[in-house]
């Protein structure tokens, strides 16, 4: 593929994709490459008051762009320069433009509002002794964890992981958001299903899309709940078989996550 | 679960390249904006040709493009661990003049050496658990296997080198950079000397010890550079193993040092806090050991003599695993894991 790549650009660039006959350079153009996506920095991912996002590049005449509304940024969108305080949950977007190269990647980062606290959790399966996290605690600690699986703010199981919730009277509950890891080359997938007893014979499951190719990704799932409840039982279970394209094919995954929150 | 260099991302170099998303089907090249690409700093900035030594995958195949060199003959030598040819020997030009080599599966450290007017090559080949030297032609000459005498392996598996260097009175030293992190010094017959270096995070130990070579820059105290890949680190060791210092490359996987008149020259695995995986570049250190430019990435910056953090600004190059630079200044860089493509070529300006 790159082989036809190079091939369709150096016919172009001898043969001139451009009528003006401008004189063809048998190097490399600058609007053939993307710049690389910008590094973006939080004091935290979940909000209770306020937090801060910053993002770095450090070329000349790089411009950054962002946007909170999950939109991709254009060269409109609003251009960053300082750090930003921010009061509010939601899906922070930034990119990088230059006169000259193709504009970056976007980067995203969703930033989650605190969920409820005092509850009590326990969990009735067991996580990896390897990987153990801060206990089930960790998962409702309102603390994300980083893209590294060695964070101790993850918990990895190889099994189902099964948990009791108890929030110690009722309320009501809108959704639960659960939120993992995605390392493919560390054989940690997102999990195959949730499923969220509410009762002894109601429940809510949500099915979780497999991976087509490798990826490292902070990722959630949203699972709308809208009841009053006191109590819960959570199952997330793990990918039981890795896909064909991975080098683990047939073995199971692991599954690591950091934060359950419940709004 | 540990960190496993195979599992890395297998991109497409056309996502990689931007080159369907950007404007080159609307005729970027009428745009004023569009310039030859010129990366790196200060004095060293060079074209980039990704036309160079491409050749028929059908008959001259890569996988990974491991190391180059260029011998005495001014000949560029490319180890890949396609065992279809696993030397291809190019000119300066980019043709292909030879190919060799289909007994490697492993191979990944090109070292030339010079004896007596003579070129000769060791190949590191980590699958292989041995450090072949051969004639410039492919003839093997002597293999060395894992290092029994040290006491440190009991099965050859545990031995897995990357690198080789050789020092002026003939000495070979290997860096067992995918096993055990030991650096093992044999005489020129491959008769062990000594033993040094090992897995750990101290100074004297590697993560990832991937690359070394033979510093004659200082004739008076020549000594030996060794990559601390994982830990972002190059340290420096006497010729007897004793350790002198580790000069910092934050954000830096850099693979192997390779000295070129009073400067060396890294390629980078990747950008160690990137989200990308294929997020390698080029660095460059002038005799002082100061990063003087990173083609593909931030410009080298020290505050308070730090160097801060290095990464990529340009999705140019995927995983640089080696550079080779020619008689002319330019340089080639031979990447892993880029798609079996061919090494690209850097013109310096």
């Amino acid at each position: 593929m790159m082989r036809l790549l190079k091939i369709v650009l150096l016919v172009c660039l001898f043969f001139g994709c451009d009528k003006k006959a401008e004189r063809p350079s048998a190097f490399l153009q600058t609007q053939q490459i993307k710049l690389a996506p910008p590094r973006v920095l939080t004091t935290s991912t979940i909000i209770d008051s306020s937090i801060v996002l910053s993002a770095d590049f450090k070329m000349e005449d790089v411009k950054l762009r962002y946007t909170f509304d999950g939109t991709d940024p254009t060269e409109n969108a609003l251009s960053y320069k300082n750090p930003i305080q921010i009061t509010e949950a939601g899906t922070y977007s930034f990119k990088a433009f230059h006169p000259e190269w193709t504009p970056s990647e976007t980067t995203t980062v969703k930033i989650y509002q605190k969920g409820m606290d005092t509850i009590a959790i326990q969990l009735r399966t067991k996580a990896s002794i390897k990987y153990p996290g801060m206990g089930a605690k960790g998962l409702v600690d309102h603390k994300k964890a980083s893209l590294s699986f060695t964070d101790a703010e993850w918990i990895g199981f190889d099994t189902i992981a099964k948990a009791r919730i108890d929030f110690g009277k009722k309320v009501h509950l809108e959704k639960i958001t659960m939120a993992y890891l995605v390392d493919t080359g560390s054989w940690i997938f997102p999990p195959e299903n949730v499923i969220v007893y509410l009762n002894k014979t109601d429940s809510i499951r949500v099915q979780i899309p497999n991976l087509k190719s490798d990826t490292l990704a902070l990722a959630d799932v949203e699972i709308p709940i809208e009841k009053t409840v006191q109590y819960l039982t959570i199952h997330v279970q793990n990918l039981k078989e890795l896909p064909e394209w991975h080098p683990g094919k047939g073995l199971k995954a692991w599954l690591f996550m950091d934060e359950w929150i419940f709004n | 679960m540990s960190y496993n260099r195979r599992s890395f991302l297998k991109q497409s170099s056309l996502a990689t390249l931007g080159l369907l998303s950007g404007p080159f089907y609307a005729s970027a090249f009428s745009s004023n904006n569009n310039k030859d690409v010129i990366i790196g700093h200060n004095s060293h900035r060079y074209k980039v040709d990704l036309g160079w030594g491409m050749l028929d995958p059908s008959k001259t195949p890569v996988n990974d493009c491991h190391e180059m060199v260029q011998d005495s003959k001014g000949r560029i030598i490319l180890l890949t661990n396609h065992i279809k040819n696993n030397v291809i020997v190019y000119d300066k030009s980019g043709k292909l003049l030879e190919t060799w080599g289909t007994e490697y599966p492993g191979a990944h450290g090109l070292t030339l050496v010079k004896e007596n007017g003579t070129d000769f090559l060791l190949i590191s080949d980590f699958e292989r658990n041995q450090i072949i030297k051969t004639t410039i032609e492919g003839r093997p000459v002597l293999t060395m296997d894992y290092p029994k005498e040290t006491g440190l392996y009991t099965t050859k598996n545990s031995f897995r080198p990357t690198e080789t260097a050789v020092s002026s009175n003939g000495d070979i030293y290997v860096a067992d950079g995918y096993g055990e992190q030991h650096i093992i010094h044999y005489d020129g017959k491959g008769q062990l000397l000594n033993v040094f270096g090992g897995r750990g995070e101290g100074e004297e130990q590697f993560l990832n010890a991937h690359g070394i070579c033979f510093d004659n820059r200082d004739v008076h105290n020549p000594s030996l550079l060794i990559t601390a890949r994982e830990l972002n680190q190059l340290k420096r060791f006497t010729l007897d193993g004793k350790f002198i210092e580790t000069i910092n490359v934050p954000g830096a996987l850099i693979c192997r040092p390779v000295i070129h008149k009073s400067e060396i020259y890294f390629a980078v695995l990747r950008s160690k806090n990137s989200s990308d995986f294929d997020s390698g570049f080029v660095l460059i250190m002038n005799e002082k050991n100061e990063v003087v430019s990173c083609p593909g990435a931030t410009a080298p910056a020290y505050q308070k003599g730090e160097l801060q953090e290095l990464y990529q600004t340009v999705r140019l190059f995927q995983h640089p695993h080696d550079v080779c630079i020619d008689d002319d200044e330019n340089m080639y860089v031979a990447q892993w894991n880029s798609g079996q493509t061919y090494p690209i070529k850097l013109t310096r300006v």
